[in-house]
């Protein structure tokens, strides 16, 4: 299934302790831009639009989890990846990333995001 | 505002967090309460937990292995708020160069270290990460180990030798220092 190998890599302990020990929101928007799996992502995002749906409807599913707060990176990832990518659904997704609430990260970059121009990604 | 037994429920809008200020009086920068009143000021406890085992296995696949755990506190502090706020507030890294200056730090090299410094450490020369040295060990006058205590970010407090952090971390960059010698007569 298309980026099911994807979700699972970010979504994985391993991925999401690369980033909750940072201590900088610039931080946390280099790392991201220079980990490799963030990059492939966003590289499939922008060559297939239909996908750019599919991870606002992944971080939907996630932000319905009981256990949210454990997956504040890879949601952040997810949103990271969709403002290159498509504007529009990235501000869905930080409303309902703030809506939802309890996060750290993922509520600095929607607010970011809701806060950028209309040409300025996370 | 709502008092329940001891317990005083604060309306969402109230920032119960405190200014922090340098030496020079100059008040740290925190983040801005409408970025942080989406959550609590705590995190799960049973998730910091989990995610520093994740992490400790991690490092120990490297053949990477800390001294000890120190802490694994729910409360939202990170590694410059852990020196420089005495665990009270999450004060992003960016800050620190500031901090130095107006906390009247000074930089020095690795030979001088010793305990009470700090260290800095920068990935792709962006600083990253701050720690405590808690001990140096010199063999005939060279420095041969240095131990650091450093909060990593929303995870663990942790002892670890000064190389031992995750790859995020990036190297070792600077170190600070601020005191007066004590010279007996």
């Amino acid at each position: 299934m298309l980026l099911a190998r994807d979700f699972e890599t970010i979504e994985s302990m391993e991925f999401i302790v690369q980033f909750s020990v940072l201590s900088g929101f610039n931080s946390l928007r280099r790392a991201f831009a220079s980990d490799e799996t963030i990059e492939v992502l966003c590289s499939t995002l922008n060559e297939q639009p239909d996908a750019c749906k599919l991870v606002a409807k992944r971080i939907g599913q996630v932000l319905t989890k009981s256990d949210v707060e454990l997956y504040d990176e890879s949601i952040a990832a997810y949103l990271f990846c969709l403002s290159h990518a498509d504007r529009a659904l990235a501000l869905k997704a930080s409303e309902a990333i703030l809506e939802a609430g309890g996060l750290w990260w993922s509520v600095q970059l929607a607010l970011h995001v809701m806060n950028a121009t209309e040409t300025e990604p996370a | 505002m709502e008092t329940v037994g001891f317990v005083t429920l604060l309306p969402f809008d109230v920032d119960p967090r405190k200014p922090v200020y340098a030496r020079s009086g100059w008040e740290i920068p925190q983040l801005q309460w409408s970025e942080v009143s989406y959550h609590s000021v705590y995190q799960t406890e049973a998730f910091v937990r989990q995610r520093t085992d994740s992490l400790l296995a991690e490092l120990a696949r490297k053949q990477k292995r800390i001294k000890r755990v120190r802490s694994v506190s729910p409360y939202f502090y990170n590694c410059v708020g852990m020196i420089f706020a005495n665990r009270r507030a999450w004060i992003e890294i960016e800050e620190l160069d500031d901090i130095f200056r107006q906390d009247g730090y000074t930089e020095i090299t690795f030979q001088r270290l010793e305990t009470g410094d700090i260290v800095t450490y920068a990935y792709e020369r962006a600083l990253t990460h701050v720690g405590l040295v808690t001990d140096v060990e010199r063999s005939e006058g060279e420095v041969t180990g240095v131990t650091v205590l450093s909060k990593w970010g929303k995870d663990a407090e942790i002892l670890h030798p000064m190389g031992v952090v995750p790859a995020r971390f990036g190297i070792v960059s600077e170190f600070w220092s601020e005191k007066t010698p004590h010279v007996a007569r």
